[in-house]
């Protein structure tokens, strides 16, 4: 090995999650703090994300990507946070000894905390399985923003967009702007998967079609793409005889869902959570490993980029004092999701300080209440207007409210 | 290129390539002809990659003779090529009692072709062996192995060519005139030469047969669907695990078969089709193979499918007939000076260096030629950093910095390796050139992060945007910029500048 | 008047319920979770505007492209017509977010403005 290295805390990927959590274990005291990522700069998909709509929770107005984590490479910086780029992490023990690959050769870190945020990646064709010819001009929705705004490439002319996701929206509208023909968007299931703003900005306002409950069956031409054929899906999925009918395109998009990057949490040993796959944490982020920590889409994927940094700021924050203290309050108390929910995030609270509470609704609900309970007693209650699968929930519990748990238990689920 | 070849070769897979490499130990002038981008796009990229021991081929067929003699030498055949090889063993699986009897004929037939070390395991020593895998017996096969098909095809090809082999990429073959000693082949490219010909193209081998006037064999395209899974899955069997062959059927039935590279395969199905090209996948097909598979492996999880895709086997004997088609190595009285390799499916990998072996004997025959000083008897494409102990990563890197940088983090390719793969001797410039020679782009994120990256390495190898493509061809990959679209301009026009 | 008009805000994307009438404006906004809705509604009923966001191709830059943005919204049919004014437009490195690149571009006060630092390459 080149070098042993030694950090108190050392963060997994440079996105906005990575710079968050790394600013703010600086701030908490942490002496050393190594900020390593993989790709030439940090700010991870922030870079790619033209788009404004960044920044609204956080700073009150709508920034774009490329601001958004301006700020924040700005502020990892004047903190004097050591950023390593080109920089791939090929292990991580359970005592944070951490193994890094770049052109200084192999280096290993011992680490005081260590922070996992390496972001998500997208599902692929391969993953969903659409059937047909394998040829070229089949993207994922972010590969083309990548080559679209970083690398100035525009990979078609006639598309076709499989799936609603916030990346395909968007898309839809980058491409139309920029004199791409975008045919429609298909969605396999009965709702969209992106959030209303962007049904509106991005296909409402250029008149692109959004057929529900569609999918693409299967791809078509030998070289390049030369179509897709459609067809509608009933209530399992099943596809609906007589339907099927063929769009003529250059190009597939497919914007079908993320999956977080959990190949080194998993290589480490630390208990995940089967809804998620991100890990099983606490109030402080603290995952099933002492001293190792998980915050933003590695952990959950999320919709708002301003919740992510407010997530990784608290578990950089964390990561800090359990790093030059090596205290944190105790999480005793067990949080489960119940009815209507298909998950609520953290696993554990202390009761020791307010928390913010993340969750997904199974189904679009309206006039509903997310409902936080103890021992059948409810602990806290907040109306809801409107809730759907595609936007993450975000509760904060006071700590006043903690006094009413009764047994180390709280449940949350939606009701009336 | 010389005005004249002794010997040219019409396709360019694993079977044509070892004759090419076979012949580079002399001094002959030698041209592979291909019709697609790459060598190994056909049969020979797409299939399991199993060395064969020779128990599933009758006794006393070309077939079991060329299988067992090329099963003997494939080790060391993979070894002077760096190509990956694993002598994982077989199970042949009965999933019923009422199966075994097909088992002990299989066995049978295999100590008959030579097959050592067989024998029938129960259930219980299944279990030790396989505990993922649920059987009331097997066949053990421990000499069957794994090889990668296609980094074997490409370090041929590849090492033909540095000993002086020609090869000419996106050439098919559409006419062939003169005779014995002064053949005519005609491509789009222009017109080759040669003395002798040998016709190992595969699917298209009947094609080329009548090209000539020999009209005695029909290829039946008969396609294979596999479902490849994420190395986290790959831990779940040790050797391959193959059912009891269905009675008749095409194949050797769905089986499981771990890669060189730590994935499993499952497939392949069996699908005579009129188009040797129609490499579709089906979610049918798919979701039988997983069902199939999990009669043996209940621990298989959707979830861990990375993704689909399909082969083409040339057979030799159509659906109707079915049964057995033995292979075809035939020098026939309607064209002589040209050899006709038909009907080369399964175990054709396997027999692939004793083919050559036979082939090249043939060729010298006809033409006496010294030994090639350029040829290599141990040859290696480039270091792979993902193999490497952790003080040899440190030296490479120390070399050239160009090994610290990680490109395609699934498989853990670095810049360097991507740099190799895109100067590659037989200048194919497709992504999936690149694909095949570095495996960047197979793993879990299928060239969702690191596509970009190696677009960007193309091209600072001179290559144009509206240029590149995924498999050579029309499938190009960028209109051209994004003031290009803006403009509505057409690839065809930025390509040519205007 | 009532309309239903989801609020593009934030990625909450509230869907307001709205009372309104043309001569009164917005009187009535329901379901929204903050105030910022207000505004929204009573423009996106009356005068329909967006942020237009894109990239303008960059000369000697260690990026090949600036990201650039409409520094206020523009009306929302001039969203097309907005692409084809910036047309033929290029920049010059070194770029620093904020910069204007091409300012009133279509004449509606909105200056086109870099939202990335593209530093001489």
């Amino acid at each position: 090995m080149s070098s042993h290295e030694q950090a108190d805390v050392a963060v997994i990927g440079g996105g906005p999650a990575g710079l968050a959590a790394a600013a703010e274990a600086k701030a908490a005291g942490a002496s050393r703090v190594l900020l390593l990522e993989r790709d030439d700069r940090v700010g991870g998909i922030l870079n790619q994300q033209v788009h404004d709509g960044f920044g609204t929770k956080v700073f009150n107005e709508a920034l774009t990507g490329p601001e958004y984590a301006a700020i924040y490479e700005d502020r990892v910086n004047e903190r004097e946070v050591e950023t390593w780029l080109k920089t791939h992490v090929i292990n991580v023990t359970k005592d944070r000894l951490i193994t890094v690959h770049s052109d200084k050769g192999l280096r290993t870190i011992e680490a005081g905390s260590v922070v996992l945020s390496m972001g998500c990646r997208e599902r692929t064709r391969g993953a969903i399985g659409t059937a047909g010819t394998r040829p070229a001009g089949v993207f994922t929705a972010g590969a083309v923003q990548n080559y679209m705004n970083v690398r100035n490439l525009a990979v078609g002319r006639k598309v076709v967009i499989l799936g609603s996701g916030d990346i395909g929206l968007i898309m839809a509208r980058r491409l139309k702007l920029e004199g791409a023909e975008v045919v429609c968007v298909a969605e396999i299931l009965p709702q969209p998967s992106g959030i209303g703003a962007n049904l509106v900005r991005c296909l409402e306002d250029f008149d692109i079609p959004l057929y529900l409950s569609t999918t693409v069956v299967e791809i078509h031409g030998k070289s390049r793409v030369t179509g897709v054929t459609l067809a509608e899906v009933g209530p399992k999925m099943g596809e609906k005889k007589g339907t099927r009918r063929f769009i003529e395109c250059d190009t597939l998009l497919l914007s079908v869902g993320l999956i977080p990057e959990n190949e080194l949490t998993n290589k480490i040993g630390i208990i995940t959570n089967p809804v998620t796959t991100g890990a099983v944490v606490d109030d402080s982020f603290r995952t099933s490993v002492p001293g190792i920590f998980s915050c933003g889409n590695v952990l959950q994927v999320h919709d708002v980029v301003d919740y992510a940094t407010m997530e990784s700021e608290k578990a950089g924050t964390a990561a800090a004092i359990w790093a030059t203290t090596g205290k944190l309050p105790d999480a005793d108390i067990k949080v489960s999701a119940g009815a209507g929910l298909r998950y609520v995030l953290p696993a554990t609270i202390s009761g020791t300080d307010a928390v913010d509470f993340t969750m997904r609704s199974w189904r679009e609900e309206h006039d509903q209440s997310v409902i936080f309970k103890s021992g059948g007693e409810e602990v806290r209650r907040l109306r809801m207007p409107h809730m759907e699968p595609a936007g993450m929930i975000r509760v904060r519990v006071g700590k006043g409210r903690f006094r009413r748990i009764v047994n180390n238990e709280l449940t949350v689920e939606v009701g009336a | 290129m010389p005005d004249k070849f002794d010997v040219a070769i019409i396709g360019g897979g694993v079977v044509g390539c070892a004759i090419a490499r076979e012949l580079s130990r002399y001094q002959l002038r030698v041209v592979v002809l291909e019709r697609a981008a790459d060598v190994a796009r056909g049969t020979s990229g797409k299939n399991s990659g199993v060395v064969h021991t020779g128990i599933n081929v009758p006794t006393g067929s070309r077939k079991a003779a060329l299988n067992v003699a090329g099963a003997r030498v494939f080790e060391d055949f993979c070894k002077d090529l760096d190509v990956p090889f694993d002598r994982v063993g077989k199970v042949i699986v009965a999933l019923e009692e009422d199966q075994t009897p097909d088992l002990e004929s299989l066995m049978a037939r295999g100590i008959a072709n030579g097959v050592p070390d067989l024998e029938i395991i129960d259930s219980a020593t299944l279990k030790r062996m396989e505990p993922n895998i649920s059987g009331a017996a097997a066949l053990n096969v421990p000499t069957a192995a794994i090889a990668c098909p296609y980094s074997l095809n490409i370090a041929l090809a590849e090492s033909s060519a540095e000993a002086g082999v020609e090869f000419m990429l996106n050439s098919p073959v559409t006419a062939i005139n003169g005779d014995e000693g002064d053949f005519q082949i005609t491509t789009p490219g222009g017109t080759v030469n040669a003395a002798l010909i040998v016709n190992s193209a595969g699917l298209f081998s009947d094609k080329i047969a009548r090209m000539v006037g020999i009209k005695r064999w029909r290829i039946w395209p008969c396609r294979g669907e596999y479902v490849i899974l994420d190395k986290r899955a790959g831990s779940l069997i040790n050797s391959m695990v193959y059912p009891v062959p269905p009675k008749g059927g095409a194949g050797l039935g769905v089986h499981i078969t771990p890669t060189t590279d730590g994935n499993i395969l499952l497939g392949p199905s069996a699908d005579y089709t009129n188009d040797a090209d129609d490499v579709r996948t089906t979610p049918k097909i798919r979701r039988q193979l997983l069902k199939e598979a999990a009669e043996f492996l209940p621990a298989l999880s959707p979830r861990d499918v990375i993704t689909a895709y399909s082969g083409m086997r040339p057979k030799l004997v159509p659906s109707k007939v079915g049964g057995f088609g033995d292979f075809v190595l035939e020098e026939v009285p309607e064209q002589l000076g040209m050899m006709n390799l038909v009907g080369i499916e399964s175990p054709g990998l396997t027999a692939s260096p004793a083919i050559a072996d036979e082939i090249s004997g043939w060729v010298r025959e006809r033409i006496p030629a010294k030994k090639n000083s350029n040829f290599k008897g141990k040859w290696t494409a480039v270091d792979r950093v993902r193999d490497e102990t952790p003080e040899k990563i440190d030296a490479l890197i120390g070399e050239d910095p160009a090994y610290g940088e990680i490109i395609c983090r699934c498989e853990m390719v670095t810049r360097k390796e991507i740099i190799d793969s895109i100067n590659n001797g037989l200048e194919a410039t497709s992504l999936n050139a690149i694909k095949y020679r570095s495996r960047a782009t197979m793993g879990r994120c299928q060239g969702g992060f690191c596509g970009p990256r190696i677009i960007d390495l193309l091209i600072e190898n001179g290559h144009s945007p509206e240029s590149l493509t995924l498999t050579g061809g029309d499938s190009w990959l960028f209109l051209g910029s994004v003031e290009d679209l803006r403009k509505g301009r057409t690839r065809e026009a930025v390509e040519a500048g205007n | 008047m009532n309309s239903t008009v989801i609020c593009i805000v934030c990625p909450v994307s509230c869907p307001c319920e709205v009372e309104w009438t043309k001569e009164g404006g917005v009187t009535k906004v329901e379901n929204n979770q903050c105030k910022l809705a207000f505004e929204y509604v009573e423009g996106e009923l009356f005068d329909p505007r967006r942020m237009l966001t894109t990239s303008v191709p960059v000369d000697g830059g260690n990026w090949p492209l600036v990201s650039v943005k409409s520094h206020v919204p523009i009306p929302k049919d001039q969203m097309l017509n907005a692409m084809k004014a910036i047309g033929d437009l290029r920049a010059k490195a070194p770029i620093k977010v904020g910069d204007v690149i091409m300012p009133d571009f279509i004449g509606s006060g909105a200056d086109l403005v870099a939202t990335r630092n593209v530093a001489v390459a």
